[in-house]
């Protein structure tokens, strides 16, 4: 019997403001046949305001228990995803990385994964990992779907 | 006893090297952080100044796998984007994370934090 060939898994991961855009590219991925996750975030239900608003409550005085266990479980499902996928994308338009984005890599990095930055980071530690890090690479959004074809190719001869 | 690695910024520079002090004297074996607060890196070379760098990174990366536990000197709750990225390193070895405060700026970060530990001595409980 001929074996199911397993769809590539890709997990994006980005700041909420480039939640549109990393969208709108997971839909051209999974067009192409591949497994597209974006990260979840916790209170993207809000407006921008409410956003502010909860970040400034928290920063004063911490998350209540239930929005805590909320980011509990979205940051369960994002490092479950990370072990499991094949491959991460990083949306850092404009070199910008956030806070839970540089952790994000930092696990991706001792993880192994095949990781593409669709810029260079502005942060000179996380450009210096890139560079010479054998799974790190920065690839143009408009390649991304070539470079991912690319990678599937190979994961399967392998 | 438990090894441990601090990791945090170097404007912390003094406060951590007073932590770790006070761990070693009690026994502790302690991997610190370089803390590297000599300008004259950013005039390196851009080639020169990637590896110098680069080493820092791999640096706190080796210590950090070594160890046996990690703990986040975050004062404020401040972690610039190198400690930010030693913590989700951490998180995908499985280490324990302690830190120092709370971080309530991110909350991310925040939910990686195992435990908040405020002294070297409350610290040294959990390395027995």
């Amino acid at each position: 019997m001929k074996k199911k060939k397993k769809r590539l898994k890709v997990l994006f991961c980005g700041s909420f403001k480039f939640f549109e855009e990393m969208e709108k590219i997971a839909l051209e991925c999974r067009r192409l046949g591949f497994d597209c996750y974006l990260p979840k975030f916790a209170f993207a239900a809000s407006t921008p305001a409410e956003i502010e608003k909860i970040k400034e409550i928290k920063k004063r005085d911490g998350l209540r228990e239930e929005e805590f266990a909320k980011v509990i479980r979205v940051k369960e499902r994002f490092y479950r995803l990370l072990r499991e996928c094949d491959v991460v994308v990083v949306f850092d338009k404009d070199g910008y990385i956030g806070l839970s984005v540089a952790a994000e890599i930092g696990a991706a990095h001792i993880l192994g994964k095949p990781t593409l930055f669709i810029e260079e980071p502005e942060d000179i530690g996380l450009r210096a990992l890139l560079r010479f890090s054998p799974h790190f690479k920065v690839v143009p959004l408009r390649r991304l779907p070539e470079e991912l074809r690319n990678l599937d190719t190979w994961r399967q001869k392998k | 006893m438990k090894t441990v690695v601090i990791c945090g910024s170097r404007r912390f520079k003094k406060e951590i090297r007073e932590f770790a002090a006070k761990l070693k004297k009690a026994g502790v074996v302690v991997y610190e952080p370089i803390l590297n607060d000599d300008p004259k890196i950013n005039e390196l070379p851009e080639h020169f100044k990637r590896f110098a760098f680069l080493g820092l990174t791999h640096h706190q990366f080796s210590f950090i796998r070594k160890a046996d536990v990690v703990y986040f000197y975050n004062k404020d709750g401040y972690l610039g984007n190198s400690s930010t990225l030693e913590l989700g390193f951490a998180e995908a070895l499985g280490k324990p994370i302690y830190a120092l405060e709370e971080d309530k700026e991110e909350p991310c970060r925040n939910v990686l934090i195992d435990e908040v530990i405020k002294t070297p001595k409350e610290l040294m409980k959990r390395l027995r």
